[in-house]
């Protein structure tokens, strides 16, 4: 915008209540008006100069505060867009790329660091990429027993190592196994509202909490689970991002 | 437009990939301040384009 129409824009106000003050003052001058007639006028000027400019303006302060919402959610979208691509799966694929350049069938020291090195960068983007603050991103390894279970193998964010074990045979590991099994991914956004099946109130900082499954087609390795502590940190629209590092994450572990 | 070219090769990956190892929280908050930066002044090259002035923010 020019630097002319925008000192337009800043002097509208002031010209507007100025001209509308004007007309009616100069209509009593004119007229001489005195008494209940001067007081009248008067009166009815002041309110209808407020609505003729205020009316605009309020407007006006709306739209603005609209177009600077727009912005934000503009500049936050793009910045979450690079900061998904650019910071953390480029540097996943790139060590993907190592990780499938080990020659095939051939396990080596070299490859379960590499493995390693990919589960935790899976972990700090998981956490790290998402909207809101203190998240903590846990991965549950599959141990196949007997009995089947999940097992905390790793965790990024929040300062507390997660507790839960998720055994088959119960309501909870057979609930999470199913998941796994099923290839489903599961978004609770209030634990105390509406837990999943099997859950065990208390013992828990977090409110909210989503999971998805680390596997590929042919095979399960376990779940990638990502709480926050207040509703609201976490939305439906976490999912898909949190899925694609998971199956990335599959995919390092099927080496 | 002008051809550009970025280097961003296998030694560049491997150096961030250094950085996310080594601490992670840091270089996620650094990559956050400057994907904003980044996003910021797209979004006012846009704007101004489109000759229109970014909101004034607090």
């Amino acid at each position: 915008m020019s630097a002319i129409s925008e000192r337009v824009g800043r002097l509208a106000a002031p010209v507007a209540v100025t001209a509308a003050t004007a007309a009616w003052l100069i209509g009593v001058v004119v007229n001489d008006l005195s008494g209940w007639s001067f007081g009248l006028t008067a009166a009815g000027g002041a309110v209808l100069t407020a609505l003729a400019v205020g009316l605009p303006l309020l407007s006006a302060h709306r739209a603005a505060v609209r177009a600077a919402t727009a912005e934000q959610i503009a500049e936050d979208a793009a910045a979450r867009m690079q900061l998904v691509l650019d910071d953390a799966l480029e540097p996943l694929a790139y060590l993907l790329g190592r990780v499938t350049d080990r020659a095939p069938g051939h396990r080596d020291r070299e490859l379960g660091e590499l493995q390693g090195q990919a589960k935790a960068v899976v972990l700090a983007a998981a956490a790290e990429v998402l909207a809101a603050d203190r998240l903590r991103s846990c991965y549950f390894a599959l141990d196949e027993g007997p009995p089947r279970q999940l097992v905390p193998a790793g965790f990024h964010g929040r300062a507390q190592a997660p507790g839960t074990t998720f055994v088959a045979g119960t309501p909870l590991g057979d609930y999470a196994l199913g998941l796994l099994r099923r290839r489903e991914d599961l978004f609770c956004p209030d634990v105390h509202a509406a837990p999943p099946p099997g859950w065990t109130p208390g013992g828990h900082a977090y409110r909210t909490f989503l999971a998805v499954p680390v596997a590929t087609e042919a095979r399960e390795f376990g779940i990638l689970t990502i709480d926050g502590l207040g509703v609201g940190d976490l939305t439906d629209a976490d999912v898909p991002a949190v899925r694609v590092f998971a199956r990335l994450l599959a995919v390092a572990l099927n080496a | 437009m002008d051809v550009r070219s970025r280097h961003n090769g296998d030694e560049d990956q491997r150096a961030r990939l250094a950085r996310i190892l080594r601490d992670p929280s840091t270089y996620f908050a650094h990559a956050r301040r400057c994907a904003h930066e980044q996003a910021r002044r797209l979004l006012d090259a846009r704007l101004g384009a489109d000759g229109v002035a970014p909101v004034e923010r607090s």
